[in-house]
């Protein structure tokens, strides 16, 4: 990752534009038991590698994207709008 | 010389007596052997007419000061004297002024074994094969205890440091052993110190000692040397002569600088070995990072496990502990964390005496900014915590401030300084210092540092964590600690654990050389910035972390414009200064912004993780609280809160109230 994320919408946008929140991963169903919110809000899978992350564009068009980065190399390799992702599967 | 059951010999050391407890020898080690155990050693040498403790002695002296632990090391520095009687402990006060003190002198004439070997001195090839059986009766053992360490001939150093020179670089050449049983008349074993002959065992208990000793050269004098020895232990793998000797060598102190030069400094050791894996420790430590390293020290030198490991796959230096901003405070809010970190800066004070290392431990302060009123009252709280807790803390308002620091944005528009929490004792250490001086101390007693072994898998058998596997190949443990500092999470993974942390880059920056004008450290309240300068003049700063996951130990330019910023906001001066060197390092950001020291779901499986942009200051705590807990299984009580499941049971530990999210804390 040099300075620049792309954006779906925007196109490359320089970094501080964007809030990070973090893993990309799916929400639980209402019907999930403690263990399953646990593994939520908490436990990390926190790989060397490939990661999908929620950035919003706060700065841009804040939108929420989901973003493909090496956490070992910063390159990104996949950036989409959330909702494109929740359709791919990516996230939920 | 493996195998001897006695404690011989004489270094530079100074007397326990005179108050250095310093001088540790570890107790237990592998391979461990059933032996005798050497009681207490009450050779004494003459040097100059005078008697002086021998290294020995110190060693012995240590090893009973720490049975009884603090009371006992307390009544050695209060210059009282030591005695071991029967495996207990007694303190025997100094004699009071009424009480005659013998000064009796037993010149080596006065036993014929001893006159023996005066008279072969001179030719240590011909003392070799002195068969004069051990002294095996009261008298001559008494005779040979009485002239324990009298140095029958050869040059007198003259006296007090000066005597260290020649002995210390020499290995006493052993002439002769000997060794005996039940030695009767026990009143007789006197040590003798500068002006004191005590009485060390009473009659009654000296009737099951027995004696082994032997006959030193060092140069061209001569010493006998006895010990008393009794019941069984486990030795060290190195008898403690040589590790006294090793000990010795390798104290640094001025006097170490000044010889060492004297020889051209062509004769510094390495401050650590650097072993092959051993098949099998007691302990493995996964990462030979600050927490890793202080955990193995303590393991060896607060609770007697030296069987241990330290496993670092880089360099030990290379992670965050070499990496950090070097800021160490207490200055902490809730009751969970502030006793830990409290100790940890109690331990921090002592640090530099413990290791015998110059950490550069300098507690210049630590002043808080704060903006707003609202900010103040935040921080009043914060102080009055800390002074509920014992910690010093000051709140100091604009003009104090303002003294202390006239250069700051006092009347910035937004950002007004109006005071800040000022802790005195707060400061910076030397961060690959500690590393070192920790790597130094727990290979001094038997921790093997490996280094450029990385650990790729750990080996599970029904729950239980049966060795790790690594580069240089499987290694079994009984205990399994882990301290990976960013890698937490990939260690952990390997032994089926996902945890509440997420791995981020923080970046540090060094400026060009400046002259002094930022005393302790300054941290900014209305941004991301923290400063102090270094020894060498560099402003040592940094900010936030970038927030995203990172194992690239390297930051993003973004980050660097918005430290710089937050900076200049501060110091407004400082906005022509150059930047030499700037770096990151891999945090272990947990889900709470509070660390994990507790066991795992794994039965000998530990956990040391967490730490956040905080840990180095954590550094000799979480190591005595890690070891603590590998140790005796149970938390230390300043590191309870600490616990794994906190998460699972909402019992939070969040200093800032950021909730869930990781890269808030
Ligand atoms: C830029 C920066 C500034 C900081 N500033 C401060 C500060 O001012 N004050 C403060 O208190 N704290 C600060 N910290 C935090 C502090 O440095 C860390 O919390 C602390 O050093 C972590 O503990 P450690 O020393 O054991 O970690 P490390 O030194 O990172 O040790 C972990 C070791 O584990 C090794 N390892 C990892 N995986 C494996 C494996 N598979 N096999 C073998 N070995 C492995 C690594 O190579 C590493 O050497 C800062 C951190 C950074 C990055
Ligand atoms: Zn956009």
């Amino acid at each position: 990752m040099a300075s620049l994320v792309p954006c779906p919408h925007c196109g490359m946008r320089p970094k501080e534009e964007f809030t990070i929140k973090g893993a990309a991963i799916a929400r639980p169903g209402s019907h999930a038991d403690a263990n399953e919110w646990m593994d939520y809000v908490y436990l990390r899978n926190n790989p060397l590698g490939t990661y999908d992350e929620y950035w919003h564009h706060t700065s841009g068009c804040r939108r929420w994207l989901v973003v493909t980065r090496d956490t070992g190399t910063h390159e990104i390799s996949a950036s989409c709008d959330v909702t494109v992702a929740v359709k791919t599967g990516v996230a939920a | 010389m493996p195998g001897s059951k006695a404690l011989h010999g004489r270094g530079p050391l100074r007397s326990p007596w005179l108050g250095n407890c310093r001088v540790q020898v570890p107790v237990t080690d592998a391979p461990r052997k059933r032996r005798t155990q050497s009681l207490g050693h009450y050779g004494v040498h003459h040097v100059q007419g005078r008697n002086t403790t021998t290294a020995s002695n110190a060693v012995t002296v240590k090893y009973i000061a720490r049975l009884a632990g603090q009371e006992m090391r307390k009544s050695l520095l209060q210059r009282r004297s030591v005695f071991p009687v029967d495996g207990e402990i007694t303190v025997i006060q100094k004699p009071g002024g009424g009480k005659q003190v013998r000064t009796a002198r037993y010149p080596a004439e006065t036993h014929p074994l001893a006159r023996e070997a005066a008279q072969n001195a001179v030719d240590p090839v011909r003392l070799q094969p002195v068969r004069r059986s051990a002294a095996s009766t009261y008298k001559q053992s008494v005779a040979l205890a009485s002239c324990g360490g009298y140095c029958f001939t050869g040059d007198f150093y003259p006296g007090g440091a000066s005597y260290a020179l020649p002995v210390t670089r020499q290995r006493p050449h052993i002439v002769q052993r000997f060794s005996g049983e039940k030695v009767g008349g026990p009143e007789r074993f006197g040590c003798r110190r500068v002006r004191h002959q005590r009485k060390i065992f009473d009659k009654k208990k000296a009737e099951r000692l027995s004696y082994s000793g032997c006959f030193e050269r060092h140069g061209s004098n001569l010493y006998v040397s006895v010990s008393l020895v009794q019941g069984e232990f486990d030795i060290p793998r190195y008898p403690f002569y040589t590790h006294a000797t090793k000990l010795a060598d390798m104290r640094y102190s001025a006097l170490s600088i000044f010889l060492n030069g004297l020889r051209g400094n062509q004769s510094w050791k390495p401050a650590w070995r650097e072993p092959q894996p051993k098949s099998h420790y007691d302990v493995i430590i996964v990462g030979g990072g600050g927490h890793g390293l202080a955990t193995a020290y303590y393991l060896a030198k607060e609770f007697g496990v030296t069987n241990v490991a330290v496993i670092e796959k880089s360099y030990i230096g290379s992670g965050n502990v070499g990496r950090n901003t070097t800021i160490i405070r207490s200055n902490y809010l809730l009751p969970g964390n502030n006793p830990f970190y409290e100790y940890s800066m109690k331990l921090w004070e002592s640090l530099e005496q413990e290791l015998n290392f110059n950490a550069m431990v300098s507690q210049r302060g630590v002043l808080n900014l704060f903006h707003s009123d609202a900010q103040r009252d935040a921080y009043t709280r914060r102080g009055n915590a800390m002074l509920l807790h014992g910690v010093d803390a000051e709140l100091l308002d604009r003009t104090a401030v303002r003294k202390m620091l006239p250069f700051l944005d006092f009347d910035n528009a937004r950002f007004p300084i109006q005071g800040g929490l000022l802790q005195r004792r707060g400061g910076t250490v030397r961060h690959d210092a500690v590393a070192w001086g920790y790597a130094r101390g727990a290979d001094q007693r038997g921790v093997d540092i490996i280094q450029n072994c990385e650990v790729i898998g750990i080996r599970r058998d029904n729950g239980r964590v049966t060795g790790v596997e690594t580069t240089k190949g499987f290694i079994r443990c009984a205990k399994l600690g882990l301290a990976a500092a960013g890698n937490s999470s990939r260690v952990a993974s390997m032994a089926g654990l996902k945890l509440p942390i997420e791995s981020h880059v923080l970046q540090a920056f060094v400026s060009e050389g400046l002259k002094p004008f930022i005393d302790g450290v300054i941290t900014f309240g209305a941004g991301h910035f923290y400063v102090s300068q270094s020894d060498k003049g560099g402003l040592v700063f940094g900010g936030d972390i970038d927030g995203y996951n990172s194992y690239a130990q390297r930051g993003n330019l973004a980050t660097v414009e918005h430290v710089a910023e937050a900076g200049k906001a501060m110091i407004p001066g400082i906005s022509r200064v150059r930047v030499l060197r700037s770096w990151g390092g891999i945090m272990d950001m947990s889900m709470d912004g509070s660390p994990i020291i507790d066991r795992t779901s794994l039965d000998n499986l530990y956990l040391n993780a967490g730490w956040c942009y905080g840990g180095f200051k954590a550094t000799p705590a979480s190591g005595f609280c890690f070891a603590h807990l590998l140790a005796r299984g149970v938390a230390h009580e300043t590191a309870r809160a600490f616990r794994f499941d906190r998460f699972e049971r909402g019992h939070l530990l969040d200093e800032k109230g950021q909730g869930a999210q990781a890269n808030l804390h």
